[in-house]
């Protein structure tokens, strides 16, 4: 009997560490490095991506984590500076080994990334810029489910064409200089230019500029009445005052995070807003029925509801989350080719995202092929953003050209 | 290209150049009086403007009031950042002066990123949309305030040095410390109260400029580098050099911007500010020192 006892007793003492360290295994976290501008001029995107992601990985651990693994997304600062990048990129690859990185950043900071990730070979998974030229590099290592600039300025000239049915369309453009917004306007030009449609002025303008009123005047003595407009919060806000003050009221189609911005009607009157039929070409808006669940939490965090900087690595940390789990359930270990493995063969459907993307699927380029815009239109006096186009996904019709 | 368009670039500009004049000569008066640039300047501004925004949101009051209330609290701030990080420099080495400076404008920068967050801050009031209409040129009618009170302040400065016995002490200072001190002038006091009074300025300036423009934790670095361009351009210590210049510089800021009509317009900027340095090293009015 003690023979036996004992025995059993040896046995259990075996079995014991064996259960914990399957267990530990089961639970071991999942780290993955995300870079983003936490400080600088783009503060404002880090801040938002961080809010983001942090709901992203409470909907995520919630439901499971990543194959029975909780998942956790350590934000890198990369302050918006390239420099800074390459620095943080270095150290994420070469000394912290991390099997792949997810890139919160603007497009020039996501450039110098991308040139380090393909080096490093290291998937570099953005859900960030839009940058379109990234794409055409013949990059292995660089992925993007974000829209890009060209399917941006599509969309924008195919709501001006539908402005058009409805009476006589005069457009002008105004950009704030930055590859962004300078790099989205001659898409746009070239297909106005290649549909036939005149430019009546194309007015850029430096974003540190205090005093916007001479470039919108010039757009505005050009005698357009439709603005196509690239720019982010500070230069749109000075922008619409300059426009307030010249009683300049255009029908505005806006690109970037500027017309979009969540505060926008915090920071400008609100019944201008709706005068000037502010649009803005986008990847997200909050009324959106498949990102109720996002935005409801977000909103009961922060008393606001998301911007679409929030929403990109949210949505970004699920694309992570099925490349992590395709590799897992695989039985493969999370290195950096199996990875880049697993996001080729990935394929999300849309009703699964809280953008309006028909899919996340990538190609050989790294390019998101479901990827879709969608053009939201402030409404309500200037108080809240309404999903108008394209029409298969709309809530409301956009307001008519007068 | 019109006529027109030139003139409201012109009159904007110069309305500009007023505010500008403001902030570059708080800058002016205190490299005139210590021999120190400050390249935290424009953060300390920035300072100022986050706190028109509170006092507008909490009370109420115009920008322009709100920074009228600031004077004491950023004269307070003025104190603590001379004793603590100006009075030991000044007399040292340039590159050790712009070192501290330069560090504690990222201080600033990053205790307004965690106190205010990055979101974008302005002031809304009635005046936002109102204008007066010169024929086709517009004025914005925050614009052309914040320009009368910016010269009003500035008047009361130049008075103050001009007609006031601490007036001439300053200017004694700024001319020769050495001479100043053996004629009873207490120099290290005088540059402590300047440099309190040209940040407590700071506040006015703030307040002009919220009621028109927004407020973030990295604006500040644009009002460094422009103020030091405005002070260098006119002359180092030369107060009515720097007005000259800061007018000077908005109307050309705005041309610039209106006559090549494209991104490389600020670059013109840079290559007119580079041409007149070579031209008049002593500042445009041939008044001041060389860097």
């Amino acid at each position: 009997m003690n023979k036996f006892l004992g025995a059993a007793f040896g046995l259990a003492l075996a079995i014991v560490p064996l259960t914990s360290s399957s267990a530990q295994a089961q639970a071991e976290e999942i780290v993955i490095p995300a870079i983003t501008a936490l400080s600088g001029p783009t503060a404002v995107i880090g801040q938002d991506t961080q809010k983001g992601v942090a709901v992203a990985l409470e909907h995520i651990n919630a439901d499971g984590g990543v194959a029975g693994r909780p998942l956790r997304i350590q934000l890198y600062d990369t302050q918006g500076d390239p420099g800074v990048v390459r620095q943080v990129m270095e150290r994420l690859t070469r000394l912290e080994r991390a099997p792949i990185i997810l890139g919160c950043e603007i497009s020039a900071a996501t450039s110098a990334a991308a040139q380090f990730a393909e080096q490093a070979r290291v998937p570099l998974l953005n859900s960030s810029a839009v940058s379109a030229e990234l794409l055409e590099r013949g990059y292995k290592w660089y992925f993007s489910d974000q829209i890009t600039a060209d399917s941006e300025a599509a969309t924008v000239v195919d709501f001006v064409e539908n402005l058009m049915t409805q009476g006589d369309v005069v457009p002008a453009l105004l950009y704030e200089d930055s590859p962004r917004g300078a790099g989205t306007i001659e898409r746009v030009e070239a297909l106005l230019e290649a549909r036939g449609i005149e430019i009546a002025a194309s007015a850029p303008y430096s974003r540190a500029d205090r005093n916007l009123l001479p470039p919108v005047k010039r757009v505005q003595t050009s005698g357009a009445n439709v603005v196509i407009w690239a720019g982010y919060t500070e230069d749109v806000v000075a922008g619409l005052q300059a426009m307030q003050q010249l009683d300049f009221k255009p029908y505005i189609v806006g690109i970037g995070g500027g017309p979009g911005d969540v505060r926008i009607p915090q920071l400008v009157d609100p019944g201008f807003i709706e005068d000037v039929n502010l649009s803005t070409v986008d990847y997200f808006n909050p009324d959106m029925d498949r990102a109720q669940r996002f935005v409801n939490a977000y909103e009961e965090k922060h008393g606001i509801v998301p911007s679409s900087y929030a929403s990109m690595c949210y949505r970004g940390a699920y694309t992570l989350k099925a490349a992590l789990e395709k590799t897992l359930e695989a039985g493969q270990e999370l290195t950096a080719e199996n990875l880049r493995a697993a996001l080729l063969g990935i394929d999300i459907p849309g009703d699964q995202l809280i953008s309006p993307f028909a899919r996340i699927k990538f190609d050989e380029h790294g390019r998101n092929v479901g990827s879709q815009n969608l053009i939201a239109q402030w409404k309500d006096r200037g108080t809240k953003k309404v999903t108008v186009w394209p029409p298969e996904v709309a809530v409301q019709e956009p307001n008519p050209l007068k | 290209m019109s006529i027109e368009l030139l003139l409201q670039a012109a009159v904007s500009g110069f309305l500009m150049g007023g505010i500008y004049a403001l902030i570059a000569l708080a800058l002016a008066l205190a490299f005139g009086v210590m021999g120190v640039l400050n390249f935290a300047h424009g953060d300390l501004l920035m300072v100022g403007m986050y706190g028109v925004v509170l006092i507008s949101a909490s009370t109420s009051v115009s920008p322009f009031l709100a920074g009228v209330l600031m004077v004491p609290a950023m004269m307070a701030i003025g104190w603590v950042v001379f004793v603590l990080f100006i009075r030991p420099v000044v007399g040292a080495a340039p590159l050790v002066q712009a070192q501290l400076t330069i560090g504690l404008s990222f201080v600033i920068q990053s205790a307004a990123l965690l106190w205010f967050g990055a979101d974008l801050f302005n002031v809304r009031t009635e005046l936002g949309a109102s204008t007066i209409r010169l024929g086709a040129i517009v004025v914005s009618m925050p614009l052309l305030i914040g320009f009368v009170v910016a010269l009003v302040a500035s008047g009361l400065l130049a008075w103050f040095l001009s007609a006031t016995v601490w007036g001439y002490r300053i200017r004694a200072t700024a001319e020769d410390p050495v001479m100043a001190q053996l004629c009873g002038v207490p120099v290290r006091r005088v540059q402590r109260w300047v440099f309190v009074g040209a940040t407590g300025s700071l506040a006015i300036a703030a307040g002009c400029l919220m009621g028109f423009y927004h407020v973030t934790p990295v604006v500040g670095l644009q009002f460094s580098v422009l103020s030091l361009m405005i002070v260098v351009l006119g002359g180092l210590g030369d107060l009515r050099g720097a007005m000259v210049a800061a007018l000077a510089f908005g109307v050309a800021e705005a041309m610039a911007s209106a006559i090549f009509n494209s991104a490389s317009a600020p670059a013109g900027l840079y290559i007119l500010f580079g041409a007149a340095l070579l031209l008049r090293p002593h500042g445009l009015l041939g008044r001041g020192a060389t860097i």
